[in-house]
This record gives C-alpha cells, sequence and structure tokens, in this order.
C-alpha cells in the first residue's frame, strides 16, 4: 500500500518578512478514504493544498517533504513533476478551470496523452467511462461540447473527470461545490467519494462547512491560523469535538432547528493575520475558555486516542483533562441531537 | 444529367448561397470594400498593358478618356495601371508588416506576461525604450543609410508596430496565466512550452486578430507616406504615395492624378479599419454569449 504524506510542511508568505502562514503541518493520507480539511478562510486549508502539488502563488514559499508515489519530493518545489500522474486537484470555480477554446473530449484526453500515460483508444474510453460514472447520460454529446455550453454541475463533474483521468494517488478538492447548488452538490460529493475509493485515491476536501465535510469524509483535519488544532475520525470530531475551536465551529452550523429572525451562533473575532498570531495558543484570543497558560504557552496535541489513525487536539484544556474525559461544552445540544 | 434535373438543382443550389457574416454591417462592408479594390488590382494587371509597354503619346488625358479609363500624367502613363500596381504593393507591404510584427510581439508579449520577473522587466524596458524613438527619424536615419527596398520598407515599420503587439498581448496573458484553466494545464501536468502554445497562444489570438486588421491602416498610411518622401518603394515598384508624390506639381492641371491615387489609399485604410471594427464586434459578441 503506498503511502500519501506531508511531513512537517510549511508555507511562508512575504508580507515585509516571511511570515510563517502554514505551521508544520504532518497528514498521512490513505487510499480510498476522504480527509476533511476544515477551517475559516485564512486559515491556510488553501495554501497548503496548493504546496502539496507545487502550485503556490507568487510571493510565498514552502518547506518540508511530500511523498507520493513511492517518491519523496522537496515541498520547495512541491510534487510539481507528480502532477498529471499521481496527483491532482480540482479547483473552486468549475467553469474558469476549463479552457474556454477546447472541447470537452480534448481537455480530458490532452493531458494523459502528452504525458504519454495512455494510449488514443484508452484515454477515450476511459473518458467515456468516467462521464458515465459522474452521472452524464449523453456522455458523446458532452465530449463534443464546449465550456460555455455546460452548466455549473456540468462542468464540475467534467473537472472531476479531468483530474481523475490518470487515476492518481492523491486527489485534492478545493471547496468544489461553491458553485453548485444544493442538490447538484450532494450528488458531486457522492459521485467523488464513490469514485475515489473504487480507484484507491487518497481524497483532501477541503471545505469551511464543517457540517457538509462530516456527511462525506472518513476523517477531519480542523486548522486554525495555519495549524492542526484537532483531527480524527469524522464521528469522534463531529460528536465529541475536544478543542474549543471546533466545538465552536460546530455550534455555527446552521441546522434545521434554527429559530427564525434569531441570530445564528458566530464565533466572536477575527482570525489572526500571520503578522499576529500570539505566542500561545493561537485561537486564545476568541476563546471562552482561554486562561493564563493558554496566553502564555503553545499546546501541544494531546493524543486522545491509540488506534492507527491520529486522533488528537491541541489545547490545554484537553491535555489537562486528559484523554479520557470529554468535556461537553458549548455544544451540548449538537451532540444530543446527532446521537 | 437531363436538363430537367439541371433545372430541378439550380434554385435550390442557389438558394443555400448565403454571404458569410450575417448582420455584421461593418465587417461586410470592410471585406466589400477590400475585395473591390483587389479586384481594381487584378483588373489592372489584366486588361491594362504593363508599365514599360504603354503608348505614351497622351499626357494630362482626362478621366474616361478613349483607353485611358482614369486618365494620365504628365507623362502620358495610364494612372489606373499606377494604381492597380500601388494597390498591390500596399496589400503586400501590409501583409509582410502584420505578420512579421505580430509573431515578434506576441512571442515577446507572451514570455513577458507569463514568465514575469526579470524576463518580463527586460523585455518589456525594450519595448519602453523602442516607443522612445520617433518612427519618422528613423525611418530618415535608415534611408540614408539603407538602400531602399520592399523589403528594407516592411522590416522597418515592422520595427516601430511589433510594440503595441508586445504591450497588448503582455497584459492579456497577464489576466489569463492566473485563470483556472491554466492552473488546471498546470495540474494535468503541461510543460511551459505547452501551456504558451497550447492554451494562452489560442486565448490571445483573438485580440492579436483585431489589432492587426486595425493596424493595417495605419501600415498603409507609413507605406504611402514614406513613398511619398522618397523612402519607401520605388520604381519599378510604384507605391500610392509615389504616385501622389509625382502627380502634385501638376495638380493644376491634372487633379486626377493625385486624388484618384490618394482615394484609392483612403478606401484600403478604410477598408481595414471597418474590418479591424466589425472583427471587434464579432469578438465582443461571442464574448458576451459565452459569458451568458
Amino acid at each position: 500500500m503506498s503511502v500519501v504524506a506531508a511531513r512537517s510542511v510549511t508555507v511562508e508568505a512575504r508580507r515585509g518578512t516571511w511570515r510563517r502562514v502554514v505551521d508544520t503541518i504532518d497528514l498521512e493520507l490513505e487510499p480510498g478514504t476522504v480527509v476533511g480539511l476544515v477551517g475559516e478562510s485564512g486559515a491556510g486549508k488553501t495554501l497548503f493544498t496548493r504546496a502539496l502539488v507545487g502550485l503556490l502563488p507568487g510571493g510565498t514559499r514552502a518547506s518540508g517533504t511530500i511523498v507520493l508515489g513511492g517518491r519523496e519530493y522537496d515541498a520547495r518545489k512541491g510534487a510539481r513533476s507528480a502532477l498529471g500522474r499521481d496527483a491532482a486537484l480540482v479547483q473552486q470555480n468549475p467553469i474558469t478551470a476549463l479552457d474556454p477554446l477546447a472541447r470537452v473530449r480534448k481537455q480530458l484526453v490532452d493531458g494523459v496523452l502528452r504525458l504519454g500515460l495512455m494510449k488514443h483508444e484508452a484515454a477515450d474510453a476511459r473518458a467515456r467511462e468516467l462521464l458515465g460514472r459522474l452521472g452524464f447520460n449523453d456522455v458523446e454529446r458532452v465530449l463534443r461540447l464546449y465550456p460555455h455550453q455546460l452548466s455549473g454541475g456540468m462542468a464540475q463533474r467534467v473537472c472531476v473527470a479531468l483530474a481523475l483521468m490518470p487515476s492518481p494517488e492523491l486527489l485534492i478538492v478545493d471547496e468544489p461545490t461553491s458553485a453548485l447548488d444544493a442538490n447538484v452538490r450532494v450528488r458531486v460529493l457522492e459521485l467523488i467519494r464513490e469514485l475515489a475509493i473504487e480507484q484507491r485515491a487518497a481524497v483532501v476536501f477541503v471545505s469551511h462547512d464543517l457540517s457538509l465535510v462530516g456527511r462525506f469524509c472518513d476523517r477531519l483535519v480542523v486548522l486554525y491560523a495555519g495549524r492542526i488544532v484537532e483531527q480524527g475520525d469524522t464521528t469522534d470530531v463531529m460528536g465529541v469535538p475536544r478543542h474549543p475551536y471546533t466545538q465552536a465551529l460546530l455550534g455555527c452550523a446552521v441546522t434545521t432547528e434554527a429559530v427564525p429572525r434569531q441570530p445564528l451562533t458566530s464565533i466572536a473575532g477575527a482570525p489572526p493575520a500571520p503578522e499576529e498570531w500570539p505566542a500561545g495558543c493561537v485561537f486564545a484570543p476568541r476563546c471562552p475558555h482561554a486562561w493564563e497558560r493558554c496566553v502564555a504557552e503553545r499546546p501541544q496535541p494531546t493524543v486522545l486516542s491509540s488506534s492507527h489513525q491520529p486522533r488528537d487536539a491541541a489545547c490545554h484544556l484537553v491535555e489537562e483533562a486528559g484523554a479520557a474525559a470529554p468535556r461537553p461544552q458549548l455544544v451540548t445540544k449538537e451532540v444530543e441531537r446527532r446521537a | 444529367m437531363t436538363a430537367h434535373a439541371v433545372r430541378e438543382a439550380l434554385p435550390a443550389r442557389r438558394a443555400r448561397v448565403r454571404l458569410p457574416f450575417k448582420g455584421q454591417t461593418t465587417l461586410r462592408l470592410g471585406l466589400a470594400i477590400l475585395l473591390a479594390m483587389m479586384a481594381v488590382g487584378v483588373l489592372g494587371r489584366v486588361a491594362l498593358p504593363s508599365a514599360d509597354q504603354q503608348d505614351l503619346a497622351n499626357a494630362f488625358a482626362a478621366p474616361g478618356s478613349p483607353g485611358h479609363l482614369l486618365g494620365t500624367d504628365q507623362l502620358g502613363r495610364d494612372v489606373l495601371a499606377w494604381i492597380s500596381d500601388g494597390i498591390w504593393i500596399a496589400l503586400a507591404v501590409a501583409l509582410g508588416v502584420v505578420v512579421i510584427s505580430s509573431v515578434v510581439g506576441v512571442a515577446v508579449g507572451l514570455c513577458a506576461g507569463y514568465f514575469g520577473g526579470v524576463a518580463d522587466m527586460l523585455l518589456m524596458r525594450l519595448v519602453d525604450l523602442s516607443l522612445a524613438i520617433p518612427p519618422l527619424i528613423l525611418f530618415l536615419a535608415a534611408a540614408a543609410v539603407l538602400r531602399t527596398s520592399i523589403v528594407t520598407l516592411i522590416l522597418l515599420i515592422s520595427a516601430v508596430s511589433w510594440l503595441p503587439y508586445a504591450r497588448l498581448v503582455r497584459s492579456v496573458t497577464l489576466l489569463e496565466r492566473e485563470r483556472g484553466y491554466v492552473i488546471t494545464a498546470r495540474l494535468a501536468g503541461a510543460s511551459r512550452t505547452r501551456i504558451l502554445v497550447g492554451h494562452l497562444l489560442p486565448s490571445v489570438s483573438t485580440v492579436v486578430l483585431v489589432l492587426a486588421s486595425l493596424q493595417v491602416g495605419y501600415v498603409l498610411l507609413w507605406e504611402s507616406g514614406l513613398s511619398f518622401l522618397g523612402l519607401g518603394v520605388r520604381p519599378p515598384h510604384h507605391s500610392l504615395g509615389y504616385i501622389i508624390a509625382q502627380g502634385r506639381d501638376s495638380l493644376q492641371q491634372a487633379w486626377w492624378v493625385v486624388v484618384l491615387p490618394g482615394a484609392a489609399l483612403a478606401l484600403l485604410v478604410l477598408a481595414a479599419n471597418l474590418i479591424g471594427d466589425g472583427l471587434r464586434d464579432l469578438i465582443q459578441q461571442d464574448v458576451e454569449v459565452a459569458e451568458r
């Protein structure tokens, strides 16, 4: 079983001096599983995934190691030579992600043909198969369309097919559904999940919608201000969130029980900009439970269970309470509802 | 095939003939003028004796004189023959300049826009530097040093007219390179060359096409202007500008020697501008459809 992993991946952005915007992230990904990467805007989700594939925007740089397809890549360049072979990424906006001047068929087969991964007929057959699996009934017609003739949902599925063409080991899906309406969204997510498991791809699913991610991911990784604050199986993290940030994030989810005309719950304050990161816990300024230790000392991840999958939270509360005793706090109601 | 069958087939075929660019009046008008001027050029070449075999008996024959539809000049040379020659020269120079300057300008603009950094800085400062040289001074200086011919004329005009292409293409490339599909291409493992040639070149091609067609007008004027000054095309080839220069001394006796080539030049420039505007409208329309 090949492993996809990020080891100590750090991303720095130039703002006068180099500031860390993604701080030493370690992440092991297993084939056929979907990992949700959640966090507010600016938490570093997108930068981290871009660092994995070596497509960081200008003015940023990465360090660390990326393991992919049995090779180690220096994160400074990212797994760039794995692009189009072992690593794939589905972008946020599906319509602009397709070349406006090329038909769907050409876009799908062009990459694998140019990299010499497939012969012509094989690539055509695979494009047809993937589109068919993604719920297109009229594959032949879709193959002849130009991007502007596709609807948002169609374009998104074409993008997913494009990403899966070379059977990548790592598939990153970045907010893939923000352009879609609710029905299509669920359908596309289910298809991505289904195909990923079938193709044995490790999927990283980036989103800021915790409740949406919770329905489709096997594991959740919660990012805050460029670091992992909590991770674990989806059921654990959603059911018994240990980090106050995760709890607050879950509390923000809009549920069917929300009372009309009542303000929705939100987390007070805003995430700190990289130059304002405090010396202690990065969440301390907004945390309802923060005390002196939180301001003074940066919490390390506390391992909460000893399964082969990491389950930890970086919070002094968790550390002091010990692994055994979850403290139901803000989201008691949420937990009961889900249970 | 029987006569009956032919009669059956004919109206149907005639019904299928449609003029291109439906609804694009500007573009159609421009193309019509251009085709008409080219027809004049062909006509002059085919129907009239070539320059060295002309009957020079009639000097200053007025337009409409027998054998000289547009009259003759002070030496009895046929003005229509001159004009048709001048149209070909003008179009040949325009084509040459547009091809050379668009190829160079697009290459420079794409590289500067896509690679950015030092490459962008060097290339664009080169463009700025070149733009700082007044074209007329450059041409005068070159004419003093070089033997003028059609080829040197094309190269000289190209030397100043690739600059707008480079600037335009660079700015479009800067926008396009951040678009999702370029990132998609990189994600699919496409090389730099592949992205430049396969994705960015097609996406800048439309604006380049419009700029090129609009620039034809300027090139025509430069060519005639330089020839008028005696810096451009010289006999045995006849530029429209050269004819006008020849006729200006006898303007009071024979207005047609100056006015008719001038009108031909004006029509060519008009055609180029109409085609450019029409193409821009056409592309704008496509863009609006695509964005809807």
